[in-house]
């Protein structure tokens, strides 16, 4: 997606957002002006009604009509310049009378998106005060109730935290320097203070069409504009973001024809897909990416494959028929918010067989929500991080599977019965499975040890990661610049795992090389690290179908005989 | 041999890899980078750098048996 385009969507979101707070305490307002605070009257709830209609009318859709009547066409303007940039006949640069008929068409369009949601939130308002009459639930309670209605988790509240949390994640929601904090403030406001009021709400469906729209408006417009012109591929652009769907993952910068991407929209599913025109829906709701078209003839795009369904991520699986499995009880302290996210984390990173494997076994005697992950198998104690991600040098992050590394040393070591010792670090077939993956690449052997070459790590880095370039300050002079060097950017969830394996077989050198996820020289300077730290990161991208095969087109071996241990351990 | 601030500061702007600065880490302190409890490895080498502008190794992560990171 363009600057300008990502600006506007952002934009949009923001000023929806805004007017939303302004109709929360308007609508209160009135409900309390007419009610005079008694739930009396249920032909009052009635009455209210038209007012509560015209509020909604006045604030939030005046401001949605101003933002598509004045703002799509700067998104119009952005898309004819980048057609003034293709070499294509001047005749399809410029606006024509047919433009101008589809774009009002399609502000008209984007415009009743936002009518339809307010029209059902004005039921759902119009519900709550009638209902609270019928069942004479206090009014306060009712107050409570529209203002969720309206703004969710992020409505006004009495108490002071909350609302500066709130106010913290609204100013800085669209700053990328302040990700994390904004990320770290959602959590605390869902999991400490809210978390039975995450779900539906005016606010949610407002701001994603806010956004939506804009890339809509943008899909339809483009592709309307390269029909025009003749054009018939199309490549895949925009950036990454933390949560990426696999299938934009899958598909970033792929140039294929109308007749494929038609193809595999037909024929696919991945998670998040959205029903409609693969041009316009995209990715899926809040897609940040587009379908630009381009033409193989000018010399700058080939026309790629297919991807095939390897690369794209399958339908979701069937919903899991075990049960979760409880560890968090054994959490030393923690809310039970903390704690029952703690147990969703860490069983969303498990199989179903994983699940069995680790109700049949001894559960650590304590486990600490910790900045780092760490496992001490004489105390039995497991330290890991809840929701922990792994921080690109750019801010963007991808899922860490912490919880389930640490857990599989726990059971490498608990399903073992030998003091101290890991089944993988005693089991000779794990343990040549790893020496003969090691030996399928180019490599010596030195001072008794296999050492894969350079070459082949260099391309085992691409499959993980790409580098991005960083400049280290003085902390002590900010403005001295020490060094900048580079540093990996893993490509998606659990790839920092993979990193960590890759540097397992590469005891500690592909971190020192490529700068990237690992444990580093020094620690495998132990016997047994390797495959102890092999096992626990199988075990921990298990249920991460893209992690898993990548790691298992790097170590076929290890992983029949890390899959043959997981079934023995299923049916002991 | 012992490197003055300036030295150091001068080495560490050459140092442009990974590689290079865990190198220089060595060069300066006369041993490898000890194991830290973290895989990050900005983490790491923002430790490795810190600790050559100070000229203050990184403290080591004690290992007790049957430690696992």
């Amino acid at each position: 997606m363009s600057k300008i385009l990502e600006k506007l969507a952002d934009q949009h979101e923001e000023r929806i957002i805004n007017v939303l707070y302004k109709l929360e305490e308007d609508v209160v307002k009135e409900v309390t002006r007419a009610t005079k605070g008694q739930l009396v009257s249920q032909r009052l709830a009635i009455q209210l009604r038209p007012a509560i209609k015209k509020l909604i009318d006045e604030s939030f859709l005046d401001e949605a009509d101003t933002i598509i009547n004045q703002e799509y066409n700067k998104i119009a303007k952005e898309v004819l310049d980048r057609f003034g940039e293709m070499p294509i006949p001047s005749k399809f640069k410029s606006l024509t009378e047919v433009d101008l008929r589809t774009i009002n068409a399609l502000k008209y369009q984007s415009f009743s998106g936002f009518e339809d949601i307010a029209e059902r939130f004005l039921k759902v308002i119009n519900d709550e005060v009638y209902q609270s009459t019928i069942a004479g639930r206090p009014f306060e309670d009712m107050v409570s109730n529209i203002r969720s209605h309206i703004n969710g988790v992020y409505k006004s509240s009495n108490s002071a935290e909350i609302n500066e949390l709130v106010d913290f994640i609204n100013e800085n929601k669209f700053d990328n320097a302040k990700k994390a904090q904004v990320e770290e403030a959602v959590r605390k406001l869902h999991t400490q203070y809210a978390s039975d009021r995450a779900g539906n709400n005016l606010r949610r469906y407002a701001s994603q069409i806010a956004h939506d729209s804009v890339m809509q408006f943008h899909g339809q417009f483009t592709v309307a504009k390269a029909k025009e012109a003749g054009l018939t591929h199309y490549t895949y652009t925009g950036t990454l973001v933390r949560d990426s769907r696999e299938f934009c993952v899958g598909m970033l910068n792929r140039t294929l024809t109308e007749e494929q991407i038609r193809e595999m929209w037909n024929t696919r599913a991945w998670q998040g897909k959205s029903t409609g025109d693969p041009f316009i829906v995209r990715g899926g709701y809040r897609c940040r990416h587009t379908w630009l078209p381009t033409d193989p003839a000018w010399g700058e795009e080939t026309v790629d494959e297919l991807p095939t369904e390897e690369e794209v991520p399958p339908p979701p699986p069937p919903r899991t028929t075990v049960s979760d499995v409880p560890i968090a009880f054994l959490l030393n302290r923690g809310s039970d918010n903390t704690r029952k996210a703690f147990d969703n984390d860490f069983n969303s990173q498990l199989t179903d067989q994983q699940k069995i494997i680790v109700s049949k076994f001894n559960k650590p005697n304590v486990i600490k929500n910790s900045k780092n992950g760490v496992y001490f198998a004489g105390r039995k104690e497991l330290r890991a991080e809840l929701d922990a991600r792994d921080i690109n040098p750019d801010g963007s992050s991808v899922k860490s599977f912490v919880i389930s590394h640490e857990y599989g040393h726990h059971i490498d070591y608990e399903a073992h019965n030998v003091r101290f010792r890991a089944w993988s670090e005693d089991n000779d077939f794990f343990k040549d499975a790893i020496q003969k993956d090691k030996k399928q690449f180019k490599g010596s052997f030195r001072a008794g040890q296999y050492r894969i070459k350079d070459e082949e790590f260099e391309e085992l880095h691409k499959k993980i990661g790409t580098y991005e370039t960083i400049e280290t300050y003085s902390k002590y002079n900010p403005e001295q610049l020490l060094t900048s060097y580079n540093t990996t950017t893993l490509k998606a969830d659990g790839f920092g795992e993979v990193s960590d394996i890759i540097d397992a077989l590469a005891l500690g050198k592909f971190q020192k090389k490529y700068g990237t996820w690992g444990h580093g020289v020094s620690y495998y300077r132990k016997r047994g690290r390797v495959e102890k730290e092999i096992f626990a990161n199988l075990f921990s991208i298990r249920n991460n179908k893209k992690a898993y095969n990548v790691a298992k087109s790097i170590i076929p071996n290890t992983v029949k005989e890390f899959e043959k241990r997981l079934d023995e351990l299923e049916k002991q | 041999m012992a490197f003055s601030k300036e030295e150091r500061i001068k080495k560490l702007s050459k140092a442009n890899t990974s590689e290079k600065l865990y190198n220089l880490y060595e060069e300066i302190f006369g041993e490898e980078f000890p194991v830290v409890e973290s895989l990050n490895p900005n983490y790491k080498l923002e430790l490795i750098i810190d600790a050559i502008e100070i000229n203050k190794k990184v403290k080591p992560l004690e290992l007790p048996k049957g430690f696992n990171i």
